[in-house]
């Protein structure tokens, strides 16, 4: 037994390595499409790795440097570290606090940590000056029914030194307000007395102010939030999830939405429902799921153009599940923030949930995975993210126009690519919003740039585009762009949220006269038969059923048939996020899962399952709770076969072994 | 026990389990005396789950679990348990979950001392839980994957202490009542003392106080110090050391709870000791802040 175990995980390391050299290899290919040279992330944004010793378990649920300069790092399990020099090649660490609930967020304010765990805000003050904290001071408690999925997050502090907390929705087969102000946004003044903000929150890890001190929030895709998202919360304003209502009629709430105004039956979208119900505050920005992320996590504000190049005012917003940071441009139309996603930084060591700065403009990056998994493989861990001093060409900002967008780049355009409209490329969608856990892409439309303008200076183009629509997200697309040096651009694609077209001349053609991408377009695959052949007259030769195990694993890790049997396999999705099994080649699992990885807008009509002949058979993409049996030919040659889950980001660690004897 | 074994106390073979049913328990009537007694088990798998459990009881001593999680599960599991270590030589503090009386709750700190015995306090109702001896905790069940329960489970057999709130109004209409009052938040604030150990403060109106559960000098046992301060002298308070089914007095001046631990009460700062009874609950009460603003009340836990 013990042979085999370790021979499982033999197999496992190596898997990897290969998934590493397959996804260099895919870049580099992409990059040869292109005429510009291409940089790489790591030319401008350098990652470092704070050596942890052995026996501290750093899941870091928090990042906040006190006075000194002293990283404080409170963990999942309820630990809070002090490390002294954390940017130097010798960090000290020191436990300062212990006896915590799997804390989520802490702020340093007046010499004190605040630190919210799973229920209660608590002050942490060290008042013999020793290095330990020796007082321990609620300063707001909450109940809790004792579900897992009752996680608590914060606080951001506030100028006026009220503090901002989030509590996450529990977990029973859907996301539920169990017990008091549960999917909400909470004030807190460090005296105690606590005001509703908010609701319609899910799982609201992130919460951050802009330039302009406006509270953000980020949110996870699950039921009734159809993608990732970042959304700009007032009093009174209501997100999208509707359990958090079930506390609206309380004195307390400032919501005046109820429960039972929240019908999806008639299948219009979160912005739709938002003509009808002004309480709704829509999305600032869209994270297109699977593409910018699958868990959007930590927001940090870059206030000034000298901390990490040109971009004051934007934020960088993390991704547990795909271990990487984003960027965020908004800016205000019609009085509401709305903006654009681009990529930034991939490449951390784990799932990242927090981000501060340090003390030298570099950006600490706070980790944990466990219990989720995540792109990057380690269980825990902090990295600093550090400038090189050195501006990479980006799209800096994308801003809407009446009738197109104006696209600004961080360094002058090269004139000729700058010119070819045929360099842009624009298609709009957006998301269901109903009950589901998560959503398709829907309503996809590809649009007409009718011209452009370039800027004297090169640094900008204004595209005109024919039929944008209010309330969608649009793809922007600027492969063929190269800088006047030569370069492409690091990130050609961003996702701007246009919640409103600014006032002035609309485009002539105000209906989308693009071409209309069928939703729907997979053609029905012979890879998936979920009716039993009516040549199977005896029934299959074998029954297998397969389910989850928490942290991104399937229960059972190798099943072993006979060759050219008949097996119907019943896969039982009992995990709280959508899954699939695909079965492939020997071997290919790496090659598949990253292929599904790559399939962007198109990835939800395939169900996630690229075109290759390598893919043998699948299953659907199964929602939480969802069940599904496939009929599957075994092929007729032995081997060791694998199946997979091709959701971006699974396929890493969720596959086993199907053994054809 | 699936599916047979033998426990020996002293060397003698006192339980024979040959396996030949499923899950058979056996047991043994035997007189021990006070002191120190080694006990041997053995156990055998054949077939089928496996599992082992050994309870035992005695006059005054309900039945109870000799170890506190079955010494074997059933399937086992292929991964050994996360468990904490006291090796500072300091407490250790953990947050957690805690099931009692078989409830989950969800406000709690459990505490492990060097000296290898350990409790649970309930920051909800500033209410001391369970208390046991080493080893420490397991904490599988909140630190393994998601830790989906989110459990701190006592290693040994813990003695529920009948969990009720330390100070009472004798003027209420339900004295007996283990719920604080809405008005009361539990515990607001804690700190450590010199040597590690938390101090839960609680602020009932204009009275705080003050809660420390420590070792004694012998390491054994722990001692309980309740200490009350008020603006004001009140008439009607009264700290409640214990309550459940049954408090008696014994001839050696220990109170015995439940037939599960003792209280001997070391300074009652001038209060006399009280038993209260209301339908098939007992209470044991000590006035406090009679004519004064403080009082300070400290007993032994012995079990």
């Amino acid at each position: 037994m013990m042979i085999k175990q370790l021979s499982n995980k033999c197999s496992i390391i190596i898997c990897l390595l290969a998934s590493v050299f397959l996804f260099q290899a895919i870049s580099e290919e992409t990059f040869a499409q292109t005429a510009g040279v291409q940089e790489q992330e790591s030319d401008f944004y350098t990652i470092s790795t704070l050596e942890i010793p052995d026996h501290i378990i750093l899941e870091a649920g928090g990042l906040a440097f006190n006075d000194e300069g002293q990283l404080a790092v409170p963990t999942r399990r309820g630990e809070v570290w002090l490390i002294t020099n954390p940017g130097s090649n010798q960090p000290v660490f020191h436990r300062f606090g212990q006896g915590l609930h799997e804390p989520l967020g802490i702020a340093y304010h007046d010499g004190a940590y605040f630190i919210v765990q799973r229920g209660e805000l608590i002050k942490l003050e060290d008042t013999t000056g020793n290095g330990i904290a020796d007082l321990y001071e609620t300063i707001y408690r909450w109940p809790l029914t004792g579900n897992y999925h009752e996680y608590s997050y914060g606080p951001v502090f506030l100028p006026d030194g009220d503090m901002i907390v989030t509590l996450n929705l529990s977990w029973i087969g859907y996301g539920a307000s169990l017990t008091d102000w549960r999917g909400w946004m909470l004030r807190i003044s460090q005296d105690g007395d606590m005001t509703p903000i908010a609701t319609g929150l899910r799982s609201p890890l992130g919460i951050g102010l802009n330039a302009e001190g406006d509270i953000f929030y980020t949110e996870n895709e699950g039921d009734w939030i159809g993608s990732g998202w970042m959304t700009h919360l007032e009093t009174g304003d209501f997100a999208g999830h509707p359990e958090g209502l079930r506390w609206a009629d309380r004195p307390e709430s400032p919501v005046n939405l109820r429960f039972e105004d929240i019908d999806d039956s008639e299948g219009l979208t979160l912005y739709e429902q938002s003509l009808n119900i002004p309480e709704i505050k829509n999305p600032a920005v869209w994270f297109p799921h699977t593409i910018m992320g699958i868990s959007t996590s930590a927001m940090l504000l870059i206030e000034n153009d000298d901390q990490f190049g040109p971009f004051a005012g934007q934020m960088l917003v993390g991704d547990q599940g795909h271990s990487k940071i984003m960027r965020v441009y908004h800016e205000k139309v019609n009085g509401e923030y709305q903006g654009a996603v681009f990529g930034f930084r991939e490449g951390f060591s784990s799932g990242i949930i927090s981000l501060e700065w340090g003390p030298e403009n570099d950006v600490y990056v706070g980790m944990t995975n466990r219990g989720w998994g995540s792109t990057g493989r380690e269980n825990f861990g902090i990295q600093r993210m550090s400038w090189t001093g050195e501006t990479p060409f980006e799209m800096k900002k994308i801003n809407a126009e009446s009738n197109g967008f104006t696209i600004t780049f961080t360094k002058p355009a090269d004139h000729h690519s700058l010119m070819d409209i045929n360099n842009f490329r624009v298609t709009d969608f957006t998301y269901e919003y109903n009950s589901a856990y998560g959503s398709p892409v829907i309503n996809r439309q590809d649009k007409t740039i009718t011209r452009l303008e370039v800027a004297d200076d090169l640094m900008s183009v204004r595209l005109y585009i024919d039929g944008l629509r209010e309330g969608y997200i649009n793809e922007i697309r600027a492969e063929g762009i190269t800088s006047a040096a030569g370069s492409s651009l690091l990130h050609p694609v961003g996702y701007y949220t246009l919640n409103y077209l600014p006032d002035g001349d609309r485009s002539a053609v105000t209906v989308g006269t693009g071409v209309v991408s069928p939703d729907e377009a997979a053609e029905v695959t012979l890879k998936k038969i979920t009716e039993m052949p009516e040549d199977w007259v005896d029934g299959p030769d074998e029954r297998i059923e397969l389910a989850t195990e928490p942290g991104l694993r399937y229960d059972l890790n190798e099943i072993t048939v006979q060759a050219g049997s008949r097996l119907a396999l019943t896969f039982n999705n009992d995990d709280d996020m959508a899954h699939n099994v695909v079965i492939v080649e020997p071997g290919a699992a790496d090659e598949v899962g990253v292929a599904a990885m790559n399939l962007g807008l198109d990835a939800d009509a395939m169900e996630f399952v690229p075109i290759m002949d390598e893919v043998l058979y699948h299953t659907s993409m199964l929602q939480p709770g969802q069940i599904e049996t496939i009929y599957i030919t075994v092929p007729d040659t032995p081997g060791e076969y694998q199946f997979v889950c091709t959701f971006p980001g699974h396929h890493i660690s969720m596959r086993g072994i199907l053994r054809v004897e | 026990m699936n599916n047979g074994g033998n426990l020996y106390i002293n060397g003698e073979l006192i339980v024979e389990n040959t396996g030949e049913f499923d899950n058979q328990r056996l047991g043994n009537i035997i007189h021990l005396n006070e002191g120190t007694h080694q006990i041997d088990v053995t156990h055998f798998q054949i077939i089928w789950g496996t599992s082992l459990s050994i309870h035992y009881e005695g006059p005054g001593i309900e039945k109870r679990p000799l170890i506190g999680q079955p010494a074997v599960s059933e399937g086992g599991s292929p991964q050994p348990p996360v468990t904490v270590n006291i090796d500072s030589g300091y407490p250790e503090l953990i947050g957690g979950f805690f099931n009692y009386d078989n409830e989950k709750r969800t406000h709690v700190i459990s505490v492990g001392h060097p000296e290898g015995i350990h409790y649970s306090y309930d920051l909800n109702n500033s209410t001391l839980l369970s208390f046991w001896r080493d080893p420490f905790a397991d904490v599988t069940r909140m630190w393994r994957g998601r830790g989906h329960e989110q459990l701190l489970v006592p290693m040994n057999a813990a003695v529920e202490s009948g969990a009720a709130p330390p100070l009472i109004s004798l003027d209420d209409s339900d004295i007996f009542t283990t719920e604080w009052p809405d008005s009361m938040k539990g515990v607001s604030r804690y700190r450590l003392n010199e040597d590690g150990q938390p101090v839960f403060i609680t602020e009932l109106n204009d009275i705080t106080i003050e809660d420390l559960i420590a070792p004694d000098e012998t390491g054994n046992e722990f001692i309980r110090t309740l200490g009350f301060q008020s603006d004001a002298a009140q008439n009607d308070k009264a700290a409640r050391l214990a309550q459940g089914k049954t408090i008696e007095l014994l001839p050696n001046d220990l109170y015995r709870v439940n037939g599960k631990y003792y209280l001997n009460l070391i300074n009652v700062d001038g209060g006399v000791p009280e038993i209260y009874e209301n339908s098939g609950i007992q209470m044991l009460v000590v006035p406090v802040l009679r004519n004064s603003t403080q009082s300070e009340i400290e007993y032994q836990l012995i079990w």
